[in-house]
Formats: C-alpha cells, sequence, structure tokens
C-alpha cells in the first residue's frame, strides 16, 4: 500500500467528499464578486501569489507585535514584593533602611565582609533526619539536588529551572520538581509547615539590576517568608560561582558579578532566624572559581558532586535550643 | 547572520528582495555579490577583506591556469599553477582552522621533553570551510579543462559568496550555475516557489531542530554521570534529529533563497534516515559534500577500480579527511574512521545480508547512526566515555542515578519526537508534492511561517528571559 493508494482511498470517503463540499475557498471562489474581484490587477497578484501576499501580510503583523514587545519596557521591579495572602498575624519589622548596612560595592572585598558581619551563629553538624522539615527553594541548581542527592524522603523542594528572586512570590512549581502537581508558592508556605528554609537564588538575576537592587529585593523576599513561617529558620545559601571556563565567557554570569552578590547576601544574615551559609568554601578551587571537576556545563554541580554541597549542609547547621 | 532570524528574514532578506528585482538585469550579479559581502559581514566584518582578498587571488590564478591567450602556456606551468593556487587556499584553511589542534598535539608530542608552543588566538573566518570547497572544485575543474575560468571577478565573486550558500553550503560546482550566471529567470512566480521551500526548512529548523537541541542540553546539566541509560538514548535520539533537522533544514531554506534569486541549487538531503545502509546514508546525507569528496580526493585516488588494498587505502583516506572537515578534534577523525569502518564491513561482509533482509538494515541504521552521532557531538574524550558508559551501563550506575530523567523528558518532548519520527521519513515528502499547490498546504504553509517567527522570536530576545538555569 502505498501513500498515492492511501490517498485515493481517503477521497472516495463521505466525509472527505462531504468536507471537501464545504471548502471556503471554492465557495468564495464561485461567488460573482469574487469573480470580478479577481479580475482586478490587484486581485489577479492575490490569487495568483497567495502565499507570497499573506506571508508579507503576516510579516508586517508580526513585525509590529515584535517591535512593540521589545520596546515595551519590563514591569518595574518595585521595592516591595506583592503582598502574600497569608492566614499568619503580619508581624511588623523594625530593620532599618537596607542602605545604611550596605558598604559601597569596591569596599566589600571578601576580607572586609567577613571582619563586618555579625557574629556568626554556632554551627553544627546535624543527621540526615534534621532536613525532614525543610524547605529548599532555588533554581536548576537545586532541581540538581532534587533530582539526584540524598536528602530524606520528606525533605520539599520549591525549585524549577529559570527561578529568580523577583518571580518567586508568585510562582508556582512541580512538587517535587519536575514530577509532581503543580502548586503555588502561598499555597505551598500557608499550608505546611517547615522548620528550615534553605534559599538558593541568584544565577538567574546577574542580568537585572544592580547588585544591590537584587540583595534589597532579595531582603524584602525574606521578610515575606518569615511573616509566613515565623518559626522557620531561614538560610541564605551563598550563590555558587561558576567555572573558570564559564567565567571567561564575557557575558553577565561571571564570579566577580556573583561575589559582589554574596557579599551583599551576606550582610542579610540577622543571625537571629536568618543565616548565611557560604556553600562556596567548598566548592570552588584556588582561584575562587567552581572547580571544573564538579561540573559539566561549568554551573550545575553534577550528580556525583552534589554529595559535597550536602555534606556541608550537614555541616553548618543551626540547632534551635528549645 | 543565520536564515532562522529576526534581522534575515524581517530586515536583510525583504530589503535585499526589493533591490534585487529593481536592478536592471546586467546589474543583478552585483546587486547579489555586494549583497551577499553585507550579509557576511552583518555580524563580525573581520575577515570579509580576507575572503575577498582570497577571490581575488584565485580569480586571477583560474586565469593563469587555463593558459587564455597564451597558447604557449605548458602543462608544467599549469600545473605548477595550480599547486600554488591549492597550497593557498588549504594554507588557509589550515591556518585558520586546525593551527591550535595542531600545537596542541605537537606540545602532547613535546610534553616528554618539558617543552610547549603557545596556542594562538585566532578565530575561524565564518564559513571558511565550504568556501575553500568550493573555490578548490572551481580551480581543478579548470586545471581539467571541464570548464573555462569566469570571465570577470564578479560572476565568481558571486558563485563564491551567494548568501543562500555561502555559509554552510550546499556545495556546488561553477559549473552547475555558470548559465544561471549569466542568464536567468527572475520572477514574482519564482519568489513564490521559493517561498514554499524556504519556510519548510524554517519550520524544520524552529519548530523540530531547535527544541530538540534544547533536549540535548538538558543532557549534560547536571553532568553525563547523573544521566540514566534510558535517558542517555533518549538524547542520542535527540540530538540525531537536532543535527538532521538543523541541517536538512538550512539547506532547504538555502534552495529556497536560491529560487527566488532565480537559481537552481542542488538539494542535500534525501531522506537519509530511511536508509538501509551507511553507504546508503551516505548518499542520502550531505549528498553535496559526498560528491565533492568523491570527485576530488576519491576517484583520483583510483576510486574502487582498483585492488583491495587500493580500495580500502582509499576509503580510508576518505574518510580520515571527512572526518577532520567537519572539526579540529580527535573525536571527528574518530567519527570518520567508524564510518570507514562500517563501510568496509558493509563491503565485504554484511552488505548482503542487509540487502536481503530490509528490516535488519532498517535496526542496524537506527541503532548505529545515533550512536556516531554521539562520536560527533562530543569534542572531549572524556565525556565520551562517560556518556558510552551511560548508554551501555555494564559497569553498573552510581546510586543516584535514576529513570526519573527519562520519564520527564518524555513527558515533555513525546510529541516532538513523534513528529520528527514522522519527517524523517519520505511519507511527508510525498503528500507534499503531490498537494504542492493546493490552497490548503499554502495555508498550512503560512501557519508554520507563522509559528516558526514566533519561536524566533522567543528565543532571540533576552536570554535571560527564556533560558535560564
Amino acid at each position: 500500500m502505498n501513500t498515492s493508494s492511501i490517498i485515493t482511498k481517503l477521497k472516495e470517503t463521505k466525509l472527505f467528499q462531504k468536507l471537501s463540499g464545504l471548502h471556503p475557498f471554492r465557495k468564495l471562489a464561485e461567488t460573482e464578486r469574487f469573480q470580478k474581484l479577481s479580475q482586478t490587477a490587484a486581485g489577479k497578484f492575490l490569487t495568483d501569489y497567495p502565499l507570497m501576499v499573506s506571508v508579507i501580510a503576516a510579516s508586517v503583523v508580526l513585525g509590529i507585535i515584535f517591535a512593540v514587545q521589545k520596546y515595551t519596557p519590563a514591569p518595574e521591579v518595585t521595592d516591595t514584593p506583592p503582598a502574600v495572602t497569608t492566614t499568619l498575624p503580619a508581624q511588623t519589622t523594625t530593620t532599618a533602611p537596607l542602605h545604611a548596612e550596605i558598604p559601597s560595592s569596591e569596599a566589600t572585598t571578601e576580607k572586609t565582609m567577613t571582619e563586618t558581619r555579625p557574629p556568626q551563629a554556632e554551627f553544627e553538624r546535624v543527621e540526615d533526619s534534621y532536613f525532614n522539615d525543610a524547605l529548599f527553594i532555588g533554581n536548576s541548581r537545586t532541581v540538581g539536588l532534587s533530582l539526584f542527592g540524598s536528602m530524606p524522603e520528606q525533605t520539599t523542594f520549591y525549585a524549577t529551572v529559570g527561578m529568580n528572586i523577583y518571580d518567586l512570590l508568585d510562582s508556582t512549581a512541580q512538587i517535587p520538581p519536575e514530577e509532581g502537581p503543580e502548586m503555588s508558592f502561598s499555597s505551598l508556605m500557608n499550608g505546611q509547615k517547615f522548620g528550615k528554609i534553605y534559599i538558593m537564588l541568584g544565577i538567574n538575576d546577574l542580568g537585572t539590576g544592580t547588585s544591590e537592587s537584587f540583595a534589597e529585593y532579595y531582603k524584602s523576599v525574606l521578610d515575606q517568608i518569615h511573616q509566613m513561617q515565623p518559626e522557620a529558620i531561614i538560610y541564605i545559601q551563598s550563590i555558587i560561582n561558576v567555572d573558570a571556563a564559564r567565567d571567561a565567557q564575557g557575558d553577565s554570569i561571571n564570579n566577580a558579578n556573583i561575589n559582589e552578590k554574596n557579599a551583599l547576601l551576606a550582610e542579610l544574615a540577622n543571625d537571629d532566624y536568618i543565616h548565611y551559609l557560604n556553600v562556596n568554601e567548598v566548592l570552588v578551587d584556588e582561584n575562587g572559581a567552581l572547580n571544573a571537576d564538579y561540573t559539566s556545563d561549568g554551573i550545575h554541580l553534577g550528580g556525583g558532586s552534589l554529595s559535597i554541597w550536602e555534606d556541608y549542609l550537614r555541616s553548618h547547621a543551626v540547632v534551635k535550643e528549645s | 547572520m543565520v536564515f532562522s532570524s529576526i534581522d534575515f528574514i524581517f530586515r536583510f532578506l525583504p530589503l535585499f528582495l526589493i533591490g534585487y528585482y529593481i536592478a536592471p538585469k546586467n546589474y543583478k550579479n552585483l546587486i547579489l555579490f555586494i549583497g551577499s559581502l553585507i550579509f557576511y559581514a552583518w555580524g563580525e566584518s573581520s575577515y570579509l577583506l580576507l575572503l575577498l582578498f582570497s577571490l581575488f587571488v584565485n580569480f586571477i590564478f583560474g586565469k593563469l591556469i587555463a593558459g587564455h591567450g597564451q597558447p604557449d602556456q605548458t602543462q608544467r606551468t599549469r600545473k605548477i599553477f595550480l599547486w600554488i593556487t591549492l597550497a593557498f587556499n588549504f594554507g588557509m584553511l589550515i591556518f585558520f582552522k586546525y593551527t591550535n589542534f595542531l600545537i596542541e598535539n605537537i606540545n602532547v608530542l613535546l610534553s616528554g621533553l618539558d617543552l610547549a608552543i603557545p596556542k594562538v588566538t585566532v578565530t575561524m573566518p565564518l564559513g571558511i570551510s565550504f568556501f575553500t570547497f568550493q573555490i578548490v572544485s572551481y580551480i581543478v575543474d579548470i586545471y581539467r579543462r571541464e570548464k573555462k575560468p569566469a570571465n570577470n571577478i564578479v560572476t565568481l565573486g558571486t558563485y563564491l559568496f551567494m548568501f543562500p550558500h555561502l555559509v554552510s553550503g550546499p556545495i556546488f560546482e561553477y559549473n552547475e550555475i555558470a548559465a544561471e550566471l549569466r542568464y536567468r529567470e527572475v520572477s514574482i512566480t519564482n519568489i513564490e516557489k521559493g517561498l514554499k521551500t524556504f519556510i519548510l526548512g524554517l519550520g524544520a529548523k524552529a519548530i523540530l531542530a531547535n527544541p530538540m537541541g534544547t533536549l540535548w542540553a538538558g543532557m549534560s546539566r547536571y553532568g553525563y554521570e547523573s544521566i540514566s541509560s534510558p535517558y542517555a538514548w533518549l538524547g542520542a535520539f535527540g540530538y540525531s534529529f537536532q543535527i538532521y533537522f538543523d541541517f536538512f533544514g538550512y539547506s532547504l531554506m538555502a534552495i529556497g533563497l536560491g529560487t527566488m534569486l532565480g537559481f537552481t541549487i542542488p538539494k542535500n538531503f534525501d531522506n537519509p534516515y530511511i536508509s538501509r545502509s551507511m553507504g546508503e546514508f551516505w548518499r542520502r546525507w550531505h549528498m553535496t559534500l559526498g560528491k565533492w569528496f568523491k570527485k576530488y580526493i576519491y576517484f583520483p585516488l583510483g576510486g574502487s577500480r582498483c585492488s583491495t588494498p587500493k580500495i580500502i587505502r582509499n576509503t580510508l583516506i576518505v574518510w580520515a579527511f571527512t572526518g577532520l572537515w567537519h572539526g579540529a578534534s580527535w573525536n571527528f577523525v574518530l567519527w570518520g574512521l567508524i564510518f570507514f569502518g562500517l563501510l568496509m564491513l558493509e563491503r565485504f561482509w554484511l552488505g548482503k545480508y542487509l540487502e536481503r533482509y530490509k528490516i535488519l538494515g532498517h535496526v542496524y541504521v537506527c541503532i548505529l547512526i545515533p550512536l556516531t552521532w554521539v562520536v560527533f557531538a562530543m569534542t572531549d574524550m572524556s565525556d565520551l566515555g562517560l556518556y558510552f558508559s551511560r548508554l551501555f551501563p555494564f559497569g553498573g550506575s552510581p546510586d543516584f542515578v535514576t529513570t526519573k530523567d527519562f520519564w520527564n523528558a518524555l513527558g515533555d518532548y513525546w510529541y516532538l519526537l513523534i513528529a520528527c519520527v514522522v519527517f524523517s521519513t519520505d511519507y511527508p515528502e510525498k503528500l507534499y508534492k503531490k498537494y504542492e499547490d493546493h490552497i490548503i498546504t499554502k495555508l498550512v504553509l503560512l501557519v508554520i511561517f507563522i509559528v516558526s517567527m514566533v519561536l524566533v522570536n522567543k528565543s532571540s530576545g533576552n536570554p535571560f528571559l527564556y533560558f535560564g538555569f
């Protein structure tokens, strides 16, 4: 049975004949008005070159749409994130304006950073069960941790490829990542109480705004999360550096940019309920780039290297005295 | 500039076509030549002068080799001119494409002596591999007296630089379009005709190849050690579809553009994935390249009309060069040698069974071709080893590997994978040929155009908006 015999068979079916009777162009072509129209020069052009004319028309329309899209300014990033409906009583935060706390970015070399940071909470080594009531928030790097890592079954992951700090509060994600049902961030936060919340976001924000605006927004997101989960210990994980090859590509995804943002993130820790974890400590080489042995694409940790990250978290936990 | 971009389709092409159509007949070649230079220089202009210089050199030497106006030109001097031109053209290709590869390998040899040659920083001129093969075919054909040299430099420049095929082929001989360079029909009917082919190619690239590329890029995200075996196989098939629809789409767009300009550009692909042997595959895949290698390397060496050891030698040389031409890295050489091995196997043993059992042939091609593409894709040998250990996990898998990755990817891509399989057969082409001019076909093409442009626009914007980690 070849194609042409299938086609002839198809043509013999009643359905086909009925459908072709309904053929809009055929009916249209039979009307007197159309006949007349097609005899004019423009009409003849249209009937002779239908594809070209319609492609040109479509191009003009698409061109306008694309241009409008391109030159419409992106919605401005507001300083306060949209309010998330929460069943918990709103808390008043008494943090001084952020600008005052941040030293100028030139001064935030790694040395001064550690010096100006408030005294660190005592980190302890913990068992895996510590993570049973933990929530991990992140992007594809955290998706990797969920897919290939060895965190306990009970650990919750809220992570999607491409997640960034600005979208987080309004986002939805599959839980568990890439396999479970979609759930919105606010319903997750309202539906379940977490003991610890680990956040690693920022690699997708490297091209947006300044480091200061990033940290400021990050801070407001932390405030919201704290409001929704007042009892949770919040961990800011440093944005993991990229490897030397990725660093050299010359775009905004580079280690200088990441370091600048991490320095500001470290400042957000209050060592009461927000702690900063410099995950990079165990992941970078002597030049401060992500160790190339741990990654294939220069950005994500390979499945075999996730244990280094996990070990760091296990040995850098804060245990609340109850 | 690539064909499947907003810049090309919404800016360059309409402006160029208007200029091309209103230009008087005698100036159309010049307009096409200048348009092609603009096309080439749109993104990076640094090597334009170099290629123009090469054009000039080849034009002069083409004349010298032909020996016009000098009947006393001896065979000897013609040969000397030929070798000078070949040395110049291949020298340029080797310098820009293979210098660092050579240095790397010399350094490996020198490493025992504690010596190392520093690498050089040269970027390769866009399309130099195709450009070189085109110009060599021109020069050699003149030497063999198969054709006369171009009468003026614009004609030769138009042939070489013509934007439909400048960057990625198809490779064709000067003879094939010499007549059309002198006279060709330029009409709106041809635009309508060429547009159909162009849109088919655009669709293959934007709707099929690009998402398959995303599937393939996902394989390396968490490292090849993390992927499960079913996922590794899915990736190999995904990459096979990406590379096919990308290149096939590009060639279709080239042919369509050629038609719009009044040229007949030869076809480059003939449903390669329905082949039943590697020999057949290479008669259907990148056909114009295979033709070049046959004409300018295989046949001069003696082709198949010689003793068995010589046939083996000739095939080996052709495939070592075919591999190396695709890229300056050992995996490409390995890739070429694998085809040499398979072709020899077919010639002396397997061929008769493949001929007899059709199903066996299809299974053989459908399993081995994706594996050869994996070799092609992995420029890092340790990555290649790792990937094959995931394809064939006889050594066991790490604990963290799970087949979830396979099911996730299948969930995301199943409908595109089915489309890719369908469009790899020859049924869509047969159907299209039958109903090519039906109004419904044109409507479908219009939809393909709109969908493709939306997709192209989406991926050309801020990378952070659509791609992320």
